[in-house]
């Protein structure tokens, strides 16, 4: 497999953008049913949840410097259960980019092509999924190099030109919410956006040119995607208020619909959109590249590339099952996503940790044993 | 092979809408019905807006009707009376027939906040005393396309009157959901004749013979139109929801006769609290402004008669909102201005109680109203015109 394919700060950015797709797009609505007005702070708490997650998985991370994440599977469970635990997170990464190709393309059949096919669109942006994976891990790394400005941008006219529209009064009373609410809330946002960085184990840290700083830009990619969620969160309730953005399926794109500088520059949403599009390309990307160098692994395979157009296929079509319509999708998520992460993000991977340090504890005196 | 080229070309197409196959909808009325609602849209006619020979023969809108059981049914009816299908991204208002408000506008809203075409910065007002159609059917000159001068107009007048006031989608929409703060909405109505309003001939004469009009400031109780607010009672409502600018006040001279002031600033707070179980309300205003008009004999060169005025003008104000106040309270039973949200902003503990018979908490509630005006200038001369001189 090829090496140190991607720079710390190409991978700090590969985070931001990972954080932020979807994310973005779905989590206000849910927050401010949970939480009300006090959304942003349970987006705060997210965010501090996102933190931890990210603690978490640099101390587990240590433990397989220089492999990936299948490897270390083999390496902790020996070769049958590593495989069965592999195929747990082939499944995790292929369940995830289907989610999220759903999301993109209904994202696209509400707003904006309500009568174009769901699968003409899902199509055209599995096409440049594979296409980017077929190009390599370093030639996607400098795509969100060169696009992160583009999204700060557009990030900033969003901010700026709805800034004049934040009413204060929509966020009191502010901490009315129960601190039950806040961190239901705050779960939710981890897991669609921190949890899910158990995909990149398949990059990270084995592709990262500097390990030992890929720690560290990992946490700044949390931090600010985290942020960019948080602000977000707080314009659509400061802005479009609590019950508002609770009834809006897409309520940033609600905001980006505000945006009206003197009757002039106006009705730009779609320009904004891009931040989604961009962000959504890349979250698609990594939850497929876990799948298909996870299954590269599980067939020892030297080079995943063969896979990805064929499974490609299967994505598209699977983004329609795993979905089948919106309301199927949101109760999904609510009841059914949050464990399944929690298990799959969470537990496992902690799990694996803890019986990895102890087999070392037990290997240390015969240094030759190898399972 | 040629297909994926095709597949990847036409999608984008797929959901063209041609310029010339749309007729844009400038703006939408809902009024009662028997089978349910009958919707009738003011479309824009192309040929008559641009600025070409052989314009002004025709309309610049034509208005076209259809009922059914729901909007969206009224939406489609209408297409097999017109030759192209509406768009409605371009809406500048919806009118709604009294009638209807008055029986609930709920189940009319929800197709124009779910359909995905339809954007939120229109205005929705209520046609008082008058069904929709009638509005819509209605003509103005100046502007050409009715809807964008009802459009104007509110905005204008928001500020400039006073007794107005725009409401989108989303307040109307979160009114209805929240008992703290109900909704409000402008009437429109129109002077003369509505058979009148439809005619083109009408503009032969400078004085056209039907104008649509503000009116007053209509209170929602939920999603039912509860009343309407007087002229000075839409005022008081207005200052104490603040953001008002331009707005004119005419107050009496000592010794009869009128003086009139500008409004050049203001903001107003409304504040809500607990106090011993039973809640109260308080609205604080602070007024500046300009004179405009001395048609009296005062001598507004003395601090003291300006601080007269300036008295006269808080009570004035503190008069209006207390009448806007009592009204909502005893006759509307709706509270427009906000208290309950006030308070749930200020005492979110007592309010979980509060809220569950507000309406009846509201009706006894107590509400101070404190006004502070200052006059800062008194425009470009001294002397009021209808000073007499003492020789």
């Amino acid at each position: 497999m090829e090496q140190a394919a991607i720079s710390v700060r190409q991978f700090a950015i590969l985070v931001f953008l990972y954080t932020v797709g979807t994310t973005i797009l779905i989590i206000p609505s849910g927050l401010a049913a949970e939480a009300k007005q006090d959304a942003w702070i349970a987006s705060l708490l997210g965010l501090a949840f996102n933190v931890a997650v990210v603690f978490l998985y640099r101390l587990i991370a240590r433990s397989f410097r220089n492999m990936t994440f299948a490897q270390y599977y083999d390496n902790v469970y020996g070769k049958w259960i590593g495989k069965l635990m592999t195929l747990a997170f082939v499944f995790f990464s292929f369940v995830g980019s289907t989610t999220v190709l759903f999301y993109l393309g209904n994202f696209i059949n509400t707003q904006v092509m309500p009568e174009t096919p769901i699968q003409a669109i899902n199509i055209l942006f599995a096409a440049i999924v594979v296409m980017g994976l077929r190009l390599g891990l370093e030639t996607l790394a400098r795509t969100g190099e060169i696009l992160f400005p583009w999204i700060v941008l557009l990030f900033l006219i969003l901010i700026g030109c709805l800034l004049p529209q934040i009413d204060a009064e929509k966020l009191q009373p502010v901490l009315e919410a129960d601190p039950a609410s806040l961190i239901k809330g705050a779960v939710s946002l981890t897991g669609t956006s921190a949890l899910p960085y158990l995909a990149l184990f398949m990059l990270y840290p084995v592709q990262v040119s500097d390990p030992k700083k890929a720690d560290r830009a990992m946490l700044e990619g949390t931090v600010a995607g985290g942020l960019f969620v948080v602000l977000i969160t707080f314009l659509s309730i400061a802005v479009l208020g609590a019950d508002v953005s609770e009834r809006q399926m897409f309520p940033s794109y609600s905001l980006a619909k505000r945006i009206n500088v003197g009757n002039f520059f106006a009705r730009v949403e779609i320009l904004i959109a891009a931040i989604w599009f961009i962000t959504v390309y890349f979250k698609t990307v990594f939850y497929f590249y876990g799948c298909v160098t996870g299954i590269a692994h599980l067939f020892r395979l030297r080079d995943y590339r063969p896979l990805v157009l064929p499974l490609g296929m299967l994505v598209v079509v699977y983004s329609l099952v795993v979905y089948p319509d919106v309301v199927y999708a949101a109760e999904f998520d609510r009841t059914v996503w949050i464990p399944y992460i929690v298990v799959v993000g969470l537990a496992i991977p902690a799990v694996t940790w803890i019986v990895g340090i102890i087999r070392k504890r037990l290997q240390t005196p015969d240094v030759n044993g190898q399972p | 092979m040629f297909s994926a080229v095709a597949l990847v070309l036409l999608t984008g197409c797929w959901n063209r809408r041609e310029l010339n196959e749309l007729a844009i909808a400038a703006a939408l009325g809902i009024d009662k019905s028997e089978s349910g609602l009958k919707l009738s849209v003011q479309v824009i006619n192309p040929g008559e807006i641009a600025d070409r020979k052989g314009a002004g023969k025709q309309p610049p809108v034509v208005t076209f009707e259809a009922e059914g059981r729901t909007f969206m049914e009224a939406l489609h009816r209408l297409t097999t009376e017109m030759p192209r299908r509406i768009y409605l991204a371009h809406l500048r208002m919806v009118i709604i027939g009294e009638e209807m408000a008055r029986s609930g506008i709920g189940k009319a809203l929800d197709a124009l906040s779910r359909y995905y075409e339809v954007r939120t910065d229109y205005y929705v007002v209520v046609a008082r005393g008058q069904t929709a159609a009638h509005i819509l059917e209605t003509l103005t000159s100046l502007e050409k396309i009715p809807a964008n001068s009802m459009n104007t107009s509110l905005d204008i007048s928001e500020k400039a009157w006073a007794a107005t006031g725009k409401t989108t989608l989303n307040d109307l929409i979160s009114g209805i959901h929240n008992i703290g703060r109900s909704a409000v909405m402008s009437g429109i109505t129109l002077d003369g004749n509505p058979a009148d309003g439809p005619e083109m001939n009408r503009f032969q004469s400078t004085k056209p013979p039907v104008i649509l009009r503000y009116s007053g400031i209509g209170a929602m109780k939920g999603d039912k139109l509860a009343g309407w607010l007087s002229e000075t009672e839409s005022k008081g409502f207005r200052f104490a929801k603040g953001n008002l600018t331009n707005t004119g006040l005419v107050v009496p001279c000592p010794a009869g006769g009128y003086a009139d002031v500008e409004l050049v600033r203001m903001n107003s707070k409304v504040k809500g609290k607990v106090a011993g179980g039973s809640p109260a309300g308080s609205v604080t205003i602070r007024v500046e402004g300009m004179l405009t008009e001395v048609s009296c004999d005062i001598d507004v060169m003395k601090r003291k008669t300006i601080s007269r005025l300036e008295r006269e003008i808080e009570d004035e104000i503190e008069e209006a909102v207390h009448a806007a106040v009592r009204r909502s309270q005893d006759d509307l039973r709706s509270d427009v201005i906000g208290f309950g949200e006030a308070i749930h902003r200020a005492n979110p503990k007592a309010w979980r109680n509060l809220k569950r018979n507000w309406p009846q908490a509201f009706r006894k509630m107590k509400v101070d109203v404190n006004v502070d005006m200052k006059i800062r200038r008194i425009g470009t001369v001294n002397e009021p015109a209808a000073k007499k001189t003492e020789e």
